[in-house]
């Protein structure tokens, strides 16, 4: 069961230094009637969680670090934000495990990375105590094993706060919408089209657009059909970016007609620059979603700090806020009212549970288990390096 | 001046050891990490060449090696023949222009990097500058494709960006020679080319050595340029697979490895030219 109301649950679990003084003046108060039960609840709020204040330290993608739609949140709860950007997924284990790694707070993986992060010891189990609002997320991000910290536990290794779909970016006024990934690979469009330089996501899309299920990429289907498809898909390739913020340039400044591995994050971006024909279409092949999940690191520096953030990403009105800003999903019901139309337009939340079970391409697995005989993290990364170098 | 040499001991001391610490230690951890073993950001001490033979066996990294010294080899030699200009020029030539065109190329040398890979972008772009300017005037009806996103691109960037570091090697060495010598050349019979070639060059031969392996160097090792403005293939050098293997993969072992492997191609690179430069009795049988 996941909690409805749209009005509930703002800025739960965030502690700020006024709000700690408010409850060690309330206790000072209290301590005059040690019978009063309001004392014995501000004490153990008290000795629950420290005050929230400081310094946070992020490493995060281009757009998650929310800088200027949380100001004022940051504001209230007196925290200073230093923010170092991801370059691609596999950047977070190698920043995090690497050396200065130990600086931040909390990072970013998307759902095909999670326990393959958590297996590299760069996330820390979170309960409902740590973030409340973890309890109160649609079932399929609630319950899902994705982001559970072991079956049937009650801890998570990561807090799923903002999805989507991938799909295509095109300029609108060059182009007609793309109604299938085949436009990227169609010998008409060489050098108009950009992507990311990304194994993961540019190996999924091609699987997708050979009808290969994401969960069950072999090394024949890797090797044959997706091969294929990246080969004549490189051909028409212009550039390959290295950051979210390189593949807006590009878009903005009418580079690229289509952008591939494209968010609609990039259409609301475009926007604030005066650009208004840079839109976003999934194919009739089916995009494949990606939630990406903001984890507190097992060394957090700013731990209470971290915790605040991740609990502002999920629930209330900053949810909501940095949902408009980077018109993607959220991941609890009772934020859904508080978006603007155009964030809320953009994903079925009157059956999410269909949407990303039955329409998503949601599920993927690079992380094979013994004798599953399925590609690895591994062999995509191969097979993207060799691509691109030829 | 004469200094103890117990004092010059003190003095290059701190240097010495920031050297050692910052240069030659890291050095000697990558060289360990290039036999150990990895699997998806999980290295492991071993000892085997597993890496180096990947590096030889693999096509890629022939294809890599290649591209890397498409671009830096001509951006050495157009970098290193027009800071000589510059640098003759300012030694020579100039009189009153010699603080301006000296201010110049230091100024250039003052702006961001990635500023100046992005101006590149503006200035080359399908939308850019140039396209847009020779579209107006009707010189072309479509941008022309390999301006950006293409190797031109990318040494052209690193030409602008080395040129003030070879112009500035080269000033200090030729500033040193008395501007006498080549009058006297001349006065004896000598041309231009030859009092050039015979009298001028070889007491700078060290400093073109100096420049030539150091624009090669950073050429080489560049792994920014290219991913900006390099297309595919064109921006896949030693710089961006070594940055790619070890921040991307968390592959240590394989970065480090191929950092040796870029070692081996300089060490190469500067015998050639050594050689050459001796062979054509431009540069001292003994470099000063």
């Amino acid at each position: 069961m996941y909690d409805d109301n749209p009005l509930r649950g703002a800025p739960e679990g965030v502690y700020s230094r006024r709000y700690f003084l408010q409850l060690a003046g309330g206790t000072s108060l209290a301590a005059l009637f040690p019978a009063s039960t309001f004392a014995r609840g501000a004490q153990a709020a008290l000795l629950d969680r420290a005050a929230v204040g400081g310094e946070l330290d992020l490493f995060t993608w281009q757009g998650y670090d929310l800088t200027g739609p949380f100001k004022n949140w940051r504001k209230q709860h007196h925290i200073t934000q230093k923010v170092k950007y991801i370059n691609n997924q596999f950047d977070v284990a190698a920043i995090l495990r690497g050396p200065g790694g130990k600086q931040y707070d909390s990072s970013s993986a998307n759902q095909a990375y999670t326990h393959l992060f958590q297996s590299l010891g760069i996330m820390a189990p979170l309960s409902a105590k740590d973030v409340p609002s973890l309890t109160k997320m649609y079932p399929y991000f609630r319950d899902s094993p994705i982001w559970r910290w072991a079956p049937n536990s009650n801890k998570w290794n990561s807090v799923p706060w903002t999805w989507g779909a991938i799909g295509i970016n095109y300029l609108s006024d060059k182009v007609p919408r793309p109604t299938s990934w085949d436009v990227l690979i169609d010998p008409k469009n060489r050098g108009r089209v950009g992507t990311f330089d990304d194994a993961y996501n540019n190996i999924s899309i091609a699987a997708i657009a050979r009808g290969i299920p994401l969960t069950k990429i072999t090394a024949k289907a890797l090797d044959g059909p997706i091969k294929d498809w990246l080969t004549k898909f490189l051909a028409n390739v212009k550039t390959v970016s290295t950051n979210l913020g390189d593949q807006l340039t590009l878009l903005v400044n009418k580079e690229v007609d289509y952008m591939s591995v494209g968010l609609s994050l990039f259409t609301s971006q475009a926007r604030a620059q005066g650009i208004k024909d840079v839109a976003f279409t999934v194919p009739r092949e089916g995009g494949f979603g990606f939630c990406d999940a903001a984890f507190l690191t097992p060394w957090a520096p700013h731990r209470e700090n971290a915790l605040a953030f991740l609990e502002a990403l999920l629930s209330g009105k900053t949810a909501a806020v940095a949902a408009n800003n980077l018109i993607q999903g959220v991941t609890v019901p009772s934020v859904v009212p508080l978006l603007n139309r155009t964030a809320r337009s953009i994903i079925p939340y009157d059956n999410v549970q269909h949407y990303v079970t039955k329409q998503l391409k949601f599920e993927v697995n690079y992380t094979p288990k013994k004798g599953q005989n399925i590609v690895s993290f591994d062999d995509i990364n191969k097979l993207w390096q060799t691509l691109k170098t030829h | 001046m004469r200094i103890s040499r117990r004092l010059a001991v003190v003095l290059v001391s701190p240097l010495s050891l920031l050297l050692i610490v910052g240069g030659l230690v890291p050095a000697g951890i990558l060289f360990v990490y290039s036999f150990y073993d990895y699997s998806l950001f999980r290295i492991s001490p071993a000892f085997h060449l597993t890496w180096y033979r990947e590096i030889l066996s693999n096509p890629v990294y022939r294809t890599v090696t290649w591209n890397t010294l498409a671009i830096a080899l001509p951006t050495v030699l157009i970098t290193v023949s027009g800071g000589y200009t510059i640098a003759y020029f300012l030694a020579f030539k100039a009189r009153r222009s010699r603080t301006p065109v000296f201010a110049l190329v230091v100024i250039s040398m003052l702006a961001s990097y990635l500023a100046r890979i992005y101006a590149w972008r503006t200035l080359m772009g399908g939308n850019g500058i140039i396209n847009s300017t020779l579209i107006a005037a009707g010189v072309i009806h479509k941008p022309i494709g390999w301006l950006i996103f293409s190797r031109v691109p990318v040494i052209l960037a690193e030409i602008n960006l080395y040129l003030p570091v070879a112009t500035l090697i080269l000033f200090a060495s030729l500033s040193g020679i008395p501007p006498e010598l080549e009058e006297a050349a001349r006065d004896l019979g000598a041309g231009r080319v030859q009092a050039l070639r015979r009298v001028i060059i070889p007491p700078s031969g060290t400093a073109l050595l100096g420049a030539s392996a150091l624009c090669f160097f950073l050429s080489a090792g560049d792994y920014v340029t290219p991913a900006f403005l390099g297309g595919v293939a064109s921006s896949q050098t030693l710089g961006t697979t070594i940055s790619t293997a070890i921040t991307t993969e968390g592959n240590y072992p394989l970065g480090s490895a191929l950092s040796f492997g870029m070692v081996l191609v300089f060490v190469i690179y500067t015998v050639v030219l050594v050689v050459g430069l001796r062979t054509a009795h431009l540069l001292p049988r003994r470099a000063r």
